[in-house]
C-alpha cells in the first residue's frame, strides 16, 4: 500500500503493485460501498465535535489504564506458559457481552465513563502484558541475564532498564488499546451513559434513529482520520533492536502477578458457567436439530476467516512495507459492523448458504485483520527492519528477503493471528446478523434463543462458542506454526 | 503439509455444513411448481427456528405452490436499509417506531420516503378496527409493563409513581431506549404520564431504584430470570411463556392503574384510565413489489386462525384476532387478552409518539440517566 511514496528500491517495489493494488481496493471497498447508501454526501455532522472530545477522553483513559495494568502484569505474563498465556489474552478476545455481564454481576451499580474505562482497560491489560513480555524476551533477555549474573536485583532491573527499554512496546500497546477503545460499541452503550459516547455510538444512532447514512459514513471517516492522526503522533521511534532470545521466566516472572492477571478470565468464566448451568434444561428438539448445523457453519466461518486473515497479512508482509507504510496500515480501521455488513452485501445477490458464509467471512476478516496487524504483525516486522536493511545492502532482492527472512520470521505470528481470528469469528454476531439471511452460526442461534426467552440455553451456546473457538484457534495455531 | 491439512479440514466442514442447510424456502421450482417466488424480509425472531416464520413458510409453500425466500433483518433501521439492497415483496416486523420510519424517513439513496402498497380490503378487514390501516397490517400486539415473580418484590407496583417507592430500591431492570424497543416504549410511557419536564424529573428520581439499564430486552430479562432484580420491563405476555413452556406459574405481569397513583408528588397528566404502552407489530407490502398478490395471500395466512395461533405461540405476543386467543386450549392467552383489551382505548394516545422519538432520545442522552 502507498508503494508510490517509497523511493527506496523503487523498481522492485513497483513489481509489488499486484499485491498492493488489491489490498488498497479491499481496504477502501467498505467505505466506497457505504458511499452508495450515503448518496455521495459527506459533512461534519451535528454533535461530531462533542463525539470527538468524548471519544478521545474515553479511549485515552482506557489506553493509559490498560498500559499501567499491563505493566503490573508483565511479571505474570513472563511466568505464564501455554494455556495461561491464552487465559491472559482471553478477556480481550471474548465477545463484549461477556465482560459486560461479568461487570454487571460484580458491580451492578457502577456505570458511566469510569466503568467503561475500567472494563475496557481490564479486558486489554493481559494482552498488553503478553506483548510487553514478548518484547522483553525477544529484545532484552540477554542483557537481563547479564545484569542478574552481575548481581542486579529484579527490582533494579525493572526500574533502571526495562521501563525505558520497553518504551516502543508501551507506545505500541497504548496505540493498540486506543484504537480498540475508539471503535468499541457495546461496552459504552451498556455501561456508558452520556459521558461515555464515541464515534461508533454516533454511527449507530445515525443509522438506527435517523437512518442517516451520510452522517454515519461521515462519522466513520472522521474516526478513520482521527486514528491516522493518533497513530502518526504515537509512532514508535527508531530503537535498537537487540535480537536475543532467552526465557526470563525464572528471573523476572511472578506467580502473584500471574494470579492477578488471570482474575478477569476466571471471573468471566465463572459468570458464564453460572448462567450456563441450567441451560441444558432449555434444550428442545429444535435446538438439538440446529446445533450441529450451527457448529459446522461457525467452524466454517472461523476457518475461512483465519485463512483470509493469515493470507492477507502474509501478502502484506511479503510486500516488505517500510515504517511509514506500516504506520498507515496500523491507522486503518474498517467502518462499524453495520456499515461493513452492508458493504459486503455488494459481494453478490441472494442469500444462499455459500453467499451468506462468504459475506460473513469477508466481513469478519476485514473487521479483525487491522487489529491483528496492529497487535502482532506490525511490531514483528519492525523488529526485522535491521535484518531487511542489511540484506538489501548485501544486494538481496526483495522477493528473496521476503521469502528467506520475513516470512519464516513471522510464521508463528501468522499462526497466532489466524488462531485469534478463528476465535473471534466464533463469537461474532454484530456483523453476521446484518449480513446473514438466516441464523447459520452458533452465535446467531444464541441470539435467537435470547429473543425466544431461552436465555440459559443461549448462555450455554455462548460458552460453547468460546470453547469451540478456543479449540479451533489452538488447532489452527498448531497447524500453522513453525516447528522449531 | 500443514496448509494441506487446513484445506482438507475446511472442505470437510463445508460439505458437512452444506448438507445440513435447512431446506425450507430453498425448494426448487420443479419440486413445488413454477409459481412466482415470494421474497419476505422479516425480523430475526420471526425468521429463527423458534419463531413462527419457518412454519408459516412451510404451510404457504405447500398450499400455494409458491417458492418463498425468507430473509432475516435486524431491527427497523437495518431492515429498511436491507430492503434497499434486497427488494422484497413483503416486510414483516415493523413496530410503531419502525412503521414511522418506513412511512416518513427518506430512503438512503433516494431522498424520498419508501412507498407502501395499499392492501386489499379482504386482508385488512381481518384486522380489528382499532389496529386497522390500509397499508400496515397489524399481526400481533402486547402491552408493556413490569414482570415479577410471585413473592419476590416487597410489594406489587400499581402505577409508575409506585415504582419510586423505597420498596423497590435497586429492584428495576430497564432497557436503554436508544437500542431497545420496550425501553423506548417505557420512555414514552413516562413522558405521556408526567409530561416532558415531569417525566425527566421522574426518571431522575427513579435512578436509585434502577438495578440496571441494559442495551436489550434479552439482557435485562436474563438478569431477571437469574434473580438479580425482582422487576423487569417486559411484555404482558412474558408470564405465559413461563407457564406454558416451563410449567412455572410464579411469573406475573403488574397491571397498572394510574388512578391508584401512589406517593410521588408528581401528578400524572393522563391518569384518568389504566394505561400501559402497547407494542404492535406490522407487516407491509412495498410499492415496488413483484409478487404483490402472493404477498397479500401470505398476509391472509398470517391473519388466519392457524397463522395467528402460530404467531401467538411462537412470538409470545397476543393475536390481533380475539377469537384466536379465546380458542379452546389457549386459556393463558385469553386471560391476558381480556385484561389487555381494556387498554386499547389508549391506542390513540400512542399515535403521536413515534414522531417525537429523535427529540426525546436526545434529551434522554443529555439527561445522563
Amino acid at each position: 500500500m502507498f508503494a508510490g511514496l517509497n523511493f527506496r528500491g523503487t523498481s522492485v517495489r513497483w513489481a509489488l503493485w499486484p499485491i498492493f493494488l488489491p489490498l488498497l481496493f479491499v481496504l477502501l471497498a467498505p467505505y466506497a460501498m457505504t458511499w452508495r447508501f450515503a448518496g455521495g454526501r459527506l459533512y461534519w455532522p451535528e454533535g461530531a465535535t462533542e463525539l470527538l472530545g468524548r471519544s478521545l477522553l474515553m479511549a485515552g483513559g482506557t489506553a493509559a489504564l490498560a498500559v499501567l495494568l499491563g505493566l503490573i502484569l508483565v511479571p505474570g505474563a513472563l511466568r505464564a506458559q501455554g494455556v495461561f498465556t491464552w487465559a491472559l489474552i482471553l478477556p480481550a478476545a471474548v465477545p463484549a457481552l461477556v465482560p459486560i455481564l461479568t461487570w454487571l454481576d460484580l458491580f451492578p451499580g457502577w456505570r458511566g465513563l469510569t466503568a467503561v474505562i475500567f472494563v475496557q482497560a481490564i479486558m486489554n491489560a493481559g494482552l498488553v502484558a503478553v506483548s510487553l513480555a514478548r518484547g522483553l524476551e525477544s529484545r532484552w533477555a540477554g542483557a537481563v541475564e547479564l545484569a542478574i549474573a552481575e548481581g542486579a536485583s529484579p527490582r533494579m532491573i525493572w526500574r533502571r532498564a526495562l521501563l525505558s527499554g520497553l518504551s516502543g512496546e508501551l507506545r505500541q500497546g497504548f496505540t493498540f488499546v486506543l484504537a480498540v477503545a475508539l471503535t468499541s460499541f457495546s461496552i459504552p452503550l451498556v455501561l456508558g451513559g452520556r459521558q461515555a459516547i464515541n464515534f461508533e455510538m454516533g454511527i449507530y444512532q445515525a443509522l438506527q434513529l435517523e437512518m442517516n447514512w451520510s452522517a454515519a459514513l461521515s462519522l466513520s471517516l472522521i474516526q478513520l482520520l482521527l486514528l491516522v492522526f493518533l497513530v502518526t503522533l504515537l509512532r514508535p521511534r527508531g530503537e535498537d533492536q537487540m535480537a536475543t532470545r532467552a526465557r526470563l521466566r525464572e528471573h523476572l516472572g511472578s506467580r502473584w502477578s500471574l494470579a492477578l492477571g488471570l482474575l478477569p478470565a476466571a471471573a468471566m468464566l465463572g459468570t458464564l458457567l453460572a448462567r450456563a448451568g441450567i441451560g441444558v434444561a432449555q434444550f428442545d428438539p429444535t435446538l438439538w436439530r440446529e446445533l450441529p448445523r450451527a457448529i459446522l457453519a461457525s467452524g466454517l466461518v472461523a476457518f475461512g476467516t483465519s485463512v483470509f486473515v493469515a493470507l492477507g497479512l502474509w501478502l502484506v508482509a511479503r510486500g516488505l512495507p517500510d515504517q511509514r507504510e506500516r504506520q498507515w496500515l496500523s491507522a486503518y480501521t474498517t467502518p462499524s459492523a453495520v456499515l461493513l455488513g452492508f458493504a459486503t452485501l455488494a459481494l453478490g445477490e441472494g442469500h444462499g448458504f455459500e453467499m451468506d458464509l462468504l459475506r460473513i467471512i469477508v466481513g469478519c476478516s476485514l473487521m479483525f485483520a487491522p487489529a491483528l496487524w496492529r497487535w502482532r504483525i506490525a511490531p514483528r516486522l519492525a523488529e526485522l527492519d535491521r535484518q531487511v536493511e542489511v540484506a538489501r545492502c548485501l544486494g538481496a532482492r526483495d522477493s528473496l528477503i521476503a521469502a528467506r527472512v520475513v516470512v519464516p520470521a513471522i510464521r508463528n505470528d501468522l499462526a497466532w493471528v489466524a488462531g485469534l481470528a478463528a476465535f473471534w469469528a466464533w463469537g461474532d454476531f454484530a456483523l453476521s446478523s446484518v449480513v446473514a439471511g438466516r441464523s447459520q452460526s452458533l452465535a446467531l442461534v444464541a441470539r435467537d434463543l435470547m429473543q425466544a426467552y431461552r436465555l440459559e440455553a443461549a448462555a450455554l451456546c455462548i460458552v460453547l462458542c468460546l470453547l469451540m473457538g478456543i479449540v479451533q484457534a489452538a488447532i489452527t495455531q498448531n497447524l500453522l506454526r513453525r516447528r522449531e | 503439509m500443514a496448509i494441506l491439512a487446513l484445506v482438507v479440514f475446511g472442505v470437510l466442514i463445508f460439505v458437512a455444513a452444506r448438507d445440513r442447510w435447512p431446506k425450507w424456502g430453498d425448494s426448487s421450482d420443479e419440486a413445488i411448481g413454477l409459481g412466482p417466488r415470494l421474497r419476505i424480509l422479516a425480523y430475526s425472531s420471526f425468521v429463527s427456528s423458534w419463531g413462527p416464520g419457518p412454519q408459516l413458510v412451510e404451510l404457504f409453500e405447500a398450499r400455494e405452490k409458491v417458492r418463498v425466500e425468507l430473509i432475516q433483518a435486524d431491527d427497523a433501521g437495518v431492515m429498511l436499509a436491507k430492503l434497499e439492497h434486497f427488494p422484497s415483496d413483503l416486510v414483516i416486523g415493523l413496530d410503531q417506531f419502525g412503521r414511522h420510519m418506513a412511512e416518513f424517513k427518506p430512503r438512503p439513496s433516494q431522498g424520498q420516503a419508501f412507498g407502501w402498497r395499499e392492501i386489499a380490503s379482504g386482508v385488512t378487514e381481518r384486522v380489528p378496527e382499532e389496529f386497522r390501516d390500509p397499508r400496515f397490517v397489524a399481526f400481533d400486539w402486547a402491552p408493556i409493563g413490569f414482570v415479577y415473580r410471585e413473592g419476590e418484590p416487597k410489594s406489587i407496583p400499581r402505577s409508575l409513581s409506585d415504582l419510586q417507592s423505597k420498596h423497590f430500591e435497586r429492584a428495576l431492570l430497564l432497557q436503554d431506549p436508544r437500542s431497545s424497543s420496550p425501553g423506548l416504549q417505557f420512555l414514552f410511557w413516562v413522558m405521556a404520564t408526567f409530561g416532558e419536564r415531569g417525566g425527566f424529573q421522574y426518571l431522575r428520581d427513579l435512578k436509585a431504584n434502577v438495578f440496571s439499564v441494559t442495551s436489550s430486552w434479552s439482557q435485562a430479562y436474563g438478569l431477571f430470570t437469574r434473580g438479580e432484580a425482582p422487576l423487569v420491563l417486559s411484555y404482558a405476555t412474558s408470564p405465559i411463556y413461563h407457564a406454558l413452556e416451563e410449567k412455572d406459574d410464579r411469573y406475573r405481569f403488574a397491571w397498572f392503574d394510574e388512578q391508584a397513583a401512589g406517593s410521588s408528588g408528581l401528578v400524572p397528566e393522563w391518569g384518568e384510565n389504566s394505561f400501559h404502552p402497547i407494542q404492535i407489530e406490522y407487516a407491509a407490502i412495498p410499492a415496488d413489489c413483484r409478487a404483490c398478490e402472493v404477498a397479500e395471500r401470505f398476509l391472509m395466512l398470517m391473519l388466519s386462525h392457524e397463522g395467528q395461533t402460530l404467531i401467538m405461540r411462537h412470538n409470545w405476543m397476543l393475536p390481533v384476532r380475539r377469537e384466536v386467543a379465546f380458542a379452546p386450549g389457549q386459556e393463558a392467552f385469553a386471560k391476558t387478552f381480556e385484561r389487555a383489551e381494556r387498554l386499547k382505548t389508549s391506542l390513540k394516545r400512542l399515535e403521536s409518539w413515534p414522531a417525537q422519538r429523535e427529540n426525546l432520545l436526545k434529551k434522554w442522552q443529555e439527561a445522563e440517566l
